[in-house]
């Protein structure tokens, strides 16, 4: 068994990364689940697709969701559903931090969701001439 | 432990894909693996750590192995650098 990964985020951010992490590691990570985010009107939905996508995904070690800007919608879906779930929430995706989740699938939620963090932030660098 | 240099001669240099086979390669070793850039010093089983190198074409690395298939491994790795990761030029 290994930590579910799900992934939510505005428009195709997340697809984008999932297909360029699929790229660069030359297979596929069907094992990650992407779920839509609708932002309808002022209100946005998918509290349910998510829910259920992270039920789904939860083969028993728990569920990593990784999504795009904190505080924004698809953040505050997530962590709103956090005291229904066995699941940690990280924000800031980037491919950095997808190829670093995906190395490191089989470590627990909680190791997992720092390898997270870590592996995003190691991937913001300023280049120097 | 064993070391040896090596310069990246491939036109994109240690890029993603390049990155990701050179690790694929490392991880089919028991031992120990660190490749450096100057004064940077990453684990060669790590993906971001070798995309870090930022290594372009002309770049020198120096590549580091301990444990009984040092040898192997180096020679691996060396072999994969040197034939561009399979790319044309």
């Amino acid at each position: 068994m290994s930590v579910g990964i799900v992934v939510i985020t505005h428009g195709q951010v997340g697809e984008a990364i999932i297909k360029a992490a699929e790229f660069i590691l030359d297979h596929s990570l069907e094992d990650i689940c992407l779920v839509p985010f609708i932002q309808s009107g002022a209100h946005p939905t998918g509290h349910r697709e998510l829910k259920l996508a992270i039920d789904q995904s939860d083969a028993g070690d728990g569920v990593l969701v990784l999504t795009d800007l904190v505080g924004a919608s698809p953040a505050n879906l997530a962590s709103g559903l956090l005291p229904e779930i066995r699941g940690k929430v990280v924000t800031g995706i980037n491919l950095a931090m997808l190829l670093r989740v995906w190395n490191y699938r089989e470590m627990p939620l909680n190791t997992l969701a720092s390898k997270a963090v870590a592996g995003g932030k190691r991937g913001i660098e300023a280049i120097d001439a | 432990m064993i070391s040896r240099a090596v310069t990246i001669i491939n036109k994109l240099g240690l890029h993603a894909r390049a990155a990701t086979r050179l690790v694929n390669s490392a991880a089919a070793f028991d031992c120990e693996l660190w490749i450096s850039n100057g004064e940077k010093t990453i684990n060669g089983k790590s993906i971001m750590g070798v995309l870090t190198l930022a290594a372009s074409r002309g770049t020198q690395l120096n590549i580091e192995a301990k444990g009984k298939d040092e040898n192997e491994a180096i020679e691996g790795i060396i072999e994969l650098i040197n034939s561009r990761f399979g790319e044309e030029e």
